[in-house]
């Protein structure tokens, strides 16, 4: 049922159902407000001819008194009149005798003030009131009024409510259709909207502009519908930029999965664009790789492009920084043509810190939008990282390769050294020894037959002895020279050149400012086994025969240079990777020794044109003035 | 909802006529008059024991009703008996009625008291006290204001009222006043009984008279208002009593009498009273008995009012 019918039936029965209340209850309330009226007006009016009559009765006129009582008469709703006497008598209105049922009727107590009693007679309604004449005195006076008045006045009021009842319904049925129309109209309108924003069209508006609660419930539906619209919006946006740092997460995700430190970067780069190419929805590209710190550059990999049609052309990012690559300034915009159709090219810098490692080149339908062009910078940086973090990874290795081959190298120059020394004690100094001892026996037989013979031996013996003993301080000397303790690193030097037996003496040249600087002891023993391994190799590999040791101490430094005049070597800082199986140990010692505090090794040598050795030391402010050499 | 509806609709259908028309139904059907012609009279309560009390008349018969009407209330109070108002028609007398015991009790003056005791042996149980504060009371004689009189002397060949000719004030002592004075009623021109002292004070305000008889207070109060001219004032004789008849109970006369001696009317029983102050007994009761009569008698004896027979 609609709710304008429903609104109708309702009205309807409200004004039938309180009409028919009105009915009785009106009836009800005017008919006890009319009869207590009357009875005020009859006690009253009884009371007052009481007062009058009291004297009369009480001097004994009661011609008086019945004249008075018949006077009453006068009103046409006063039925009769009487009057108890103190004896009992009664005088009275009727032209006949009073029954002596009225007489004892509405009789009165002493404590009453009067009394009032409806009754029935002569086929009207009668209603006696009585009152003392005096109080104290048993004297009362009663009077009846007829009631049927009474009964007329409420049955003109009951028929009024009647006809006002049923025009009340009449136009309250009128009315209720009307209001029913219009309040329902509305709601109509407002169900049919509703319906449409069910199906979500949420750009209708509800038409409705009164002034009462109906026109602010539209104006409030619009204000909602506005708001939903604009949280739909603000949804679908927000449901887009998810989408975008979905994908733009899923590239990253996918490029930092690809990362395998073990592999080589030309297989990461591969897995890595093609993880690109698919989060982001591309149709290709390609990386290109920076030469070293050169602008040029070498494709390496491509994805869904042959490498020929990609076009040429130098490090296109190089002079970028990271300031400008931040700000969004190091990106490329062209076109390429590609299986006839026409492709956007984007490229963005690879780089790590502020240094360009390369490009990447991406291939789209359409024109990439801001958030995929910051996906692609950041993926940019992260393939920087990553090659930086690959090519670390190879030196790390490389490095721990020449940890192991220096191990291997002090270990079998230990075993040398080892060697060299029981060689010399077995060779030389055991020999020397046992002739010594020969050449003492000798000397104890001939002490008794030939003395001077047995002095002649003694004195060889001494000779052997003391060079025995020049030998042995050789041996302890290449050890470890005193020298570089006691006279510092120079002279150490200088007396390892030249005392030592070359097979070809060396020409020792000193030069530099060292004669007056001591230096950290470590600093100093590192730089005398530098020294110490040029020098071995010159004179020993080199066939040299002059030598220069050049020693400096500056402010941060010390640098140690020894050049020698030898045959050379064709250098290459390569050479430790290439040759497998001939690494020049010595060199790679030479270096170890003096990165582990910090400094460097620089060697020159050229075939036939000699070798020269750099170390360069970097000095604590405390090492270069702790004492004097 | 609909049935509910429904039965709410009915049931306001089905009680509206009863409700609305309750009144129009017939009942206590009472015939106004009858065919037989004999008199009728009202049925009076004769099941409790009643006292009934009378006075002589005084004021207005009905202010009279109403001041005894109120003094009887409170005997009623103080006695726990029931009693009973019971004014004297013109063609019935205090005194018999008294003292044949139709009337058990009744405020009576001096010479009313004189005639019942000396006829039917009355008792008189208390005097009132007047608003002078004594049992005794005075009668004065008045004149209009315009009057020419001068004294009692001055009466001889006028007209003269009496109150009633069984009160004390109205026409005993009026009647002893002018005998003292020399004139008596053969010298008057003519003299009459208006019945009670507002009818002497009447009668002598309009100049039907030109003196009368009248009680000492009324007659102030209206000398005060300028209505009235005092021309003389009596002695004092006893106020009027309370007596009662010969045959009421003693026990039930005691009881009465202690009732009466601790009437208070200007105190905690002044507001149950009607105009009591205008009684000759305003300010209450003292105990009396008939020895305090013995002037009166003399008097009422040498003026022939009666025999002053023994009882």
């Amino acid at each position: 049922m609609k709710l304008s019918k429903k609104i109708s039936i309702v009205i309807v029965a409200i004004v039938t159902v309180l009409g028919l209340m009105t009915v009785p209850l009106i009836s009800h309330f005017v008919g006890n407000a009319l009869r207590e009226t009357v009875q005020d007006k009859e006690i009253s009016l009884a009371k007052v001819v009481a007062s009058n009559l009291a004297n009369p009765v009480l001097t004994g006129n009661y011609l008086t008194v019945q004249r008075n009582l018949e006077g009453l008469k006068e009103d046409r709703q006063l039925l009769y009149a009487f009057l108890i006497l103190p004896d009992g008598s009664i005088l009275h209105t009727f032209k006949g005798n009073i029954s002596s049922e009225l007489v004892e009727l509405n009789r009165l107590t002493p404590n009453q003030s009067h009394a009032i009693k409806s009754f029935s007679a002569d086929e009207e309604r009668v209603e006696d009131g009585g009152v003392f004449l005096l109080d104290g005195l048993r004297s009362e006076l009663h009077i009846g009024y007829k009631e049927d008045y009474i009964q007329a006045t409420l049955t003109r009021i009951f028929k009024t409510i009647i006809a006002l009842t049923l025009v009340g319904v009449i136009f309250g049925s009128l009315a209720a259709g009307f209001l029913g129309k219009y309040l329902s109209s509305p709601i109509e309108t407002l169900t049919t909207l509703t319906r449409k924003i069910t199906n979500g069209q949420l750009d209708h508006r509800v038409d409705i502009t009164t002034k009462d609660e109906v026109g602010e419930l539209a104006h409030s539906f619009n204000r909602m519908l506005t708001a939903l619209e604009e949280s739909m919006s603000k949804i679908r946006v927000a449901e887009e930029e998810q989408r975008i740092k979905n994908r733009e997460l899923s590239a990253l995700n996918g490029v930092a999965e690809t990362i395998r430190l073990g592999q080589d970067i030309n297989t990461v780069l591969q897995d890595a664009l093609v993880q690109i190419v698919e989060n982001l929805a591309l149709s290709g590209g390609w990386v290109q790789l920076r030469i070293r710190e050169t602008t040029g550059i070498e494709n390496i990999i491509t994805l869904g492009i042959e490498e020929h049609i990609i076009p040429c052309s130098e490090c296109e990012f190089c002079g970028c920084d990271l300031s400008r690559i931040k700000q969004g300034q190091c990106l490329s915009k062209s076109s390429l043509l590609k299986g006839g159709r026409n492709y956007q090219v984007t490229g963005v810098p690879i780089f790590v810190s502020d240094r360009i490692l390369g490009a990447i080149y991406l291939l789209s339908d359409k024109e990439l939008i801001a958030a995929d062009l910051e996906t692609l910078q950041t993926i940019g940086g992260q393939l920087g990282t990553m090659i930086e973090n690959v090519n670390l990874w190879q030196e790390l290795k490389a490095r721990e390769a020449k940890v192991s081959q220096l191990l291997e190298k002090v270990i079998v120059a230990q075993e040398d050294e080892r060697k060299r020394i029981a060689r010399e004690l077995h060779d030389e100094t055991s020999q020397s020894l046992a002739a010594l001892a020969m050449r003492l026996k000798v000397s104890m037989g001939w002490i008794h037959k030939d003395t001077r013979k047995a002095e002649a031996l003694l004195e060889e013996s001494k000779d052997e002895a003391v060079r025995i003993m020049r030998e042995l301080h050789n041996i302890v000397f290449h050890l470890r020279p005193t020298l570089l303790d006691d006279l510092g690193l120079v002279p150490a030097l200088r007396w390892l050149a030249a005392s030592r037996d070359w097979k070809e003496p060396l020409e020792v040249d000193v030069q530099g400012n060292w004669s007056k600087e001591r230096i950290d002891p470590q600093v100093e023993t590192t730089l005398y086994r530098i020294g110490q391994e040029a020098i071995t190799n010159a004179a020993k590999y080199s066939q040299a025969t002059y030598l220069v040791i050049e020693f400096k101490v500056e402010e941060t430094k010390a640098i140690l240079k020894i050049q020698d005049n030898g045959k050379g070597f064709i250098w290459d800082e390569n050479m430790f990777e290439f040759e497998q199986g001939k690494k020049p140990l010595g060199l790679i010692g030479m270096m170890e020794r003096a990165s582990l505090i910090g400094g460097r090794v620089e060697i020159h040598s050229e075939v036939e044109r000699g070798t020269t050795i750099v170390a360069v030391i970097p000095l604590k402010k405390e090492d270069n003035s702790n004492g004097e050499n | 909802m609909p049935k509910a509806l429904l039965i709410f609709l009915s049931a306001i259908l089905f009680l509206w006529p009863i409700t609305g028309c309750s009144t129009l139904t017939k009942e206590n059907v009472v015939p106004l008059t009858q065919e037989d012609q004999n008199p009728v009279t009202a049925k009076m309560d004769v099941t409790s024991p009643v006292y009934t009390f009378s006075y002589d008349r005084r004021m207005d018969p009905a202010e009279d009703v109403k001041m005894y009407a109120t003094f009887l209330k409170y005997l009623e109070t103080a006695t726990g008996y029931n009693f009973e108002l019971r004014p004297m028609t013109p063609n019935q007398n205090l005194i018999e009625e008294l003292g044949t015991g139709r009337v058990d009790i009744a405020a009576i003056g001096t010479l009313s008291y004189l005639k019942a005791h000396q006829k039917y042996g009355v008792r008189a149980v208390v005097r009132g006290i007047t608003e002078q504060g004594k049992a005794e009371y005075r009668a004065l004689i008045i004149t209009s204001t315009n009057s020419k009189l001068r004294s009692l002397r001055d009466l001889l060949g006028k007209t003269f009222t009496f109150g009633s000719d069984t009160s004390t004030q109205g026409y005993l002592i009026p009647l002893i006043m002018l005998t003292e004075a020399g004139v008596n009623l053969t010298d008057l021109t003519g003299y009459t009984f208006a019945g009670s002292h507002f009818d002497t004070a009447n009668a002598v305000i309009s100049g039907r008279y030109a003196a009368g008889g009248i009680q000492d207070t009324l007659g102030r109060e209206l000398a005060n208002k300028g209505l009235v001219r005092i021309l003389a004032e009596s002695d004092e004789f006893p106020s009027s009593t309370i007596s009662v008849s010969p045959s009421l109970p003693s026990d039930v006369v005691k009881k009465l009498q202690e009732a009466l001696l601790e009437f208070a009317p200007e105190g905690k029983d002044k507001g149950m009273l009607y105009h009591w102050d205008q009684t000759e007994m305003p300010l209450g009761f003292v105990p009396t008995d008939d020895r305090d009569f013995e002037k009166a008698r003399t008097w009422a004896v040498r003026l022939g009012l009666f025999d002053g027979g023994a009882e």
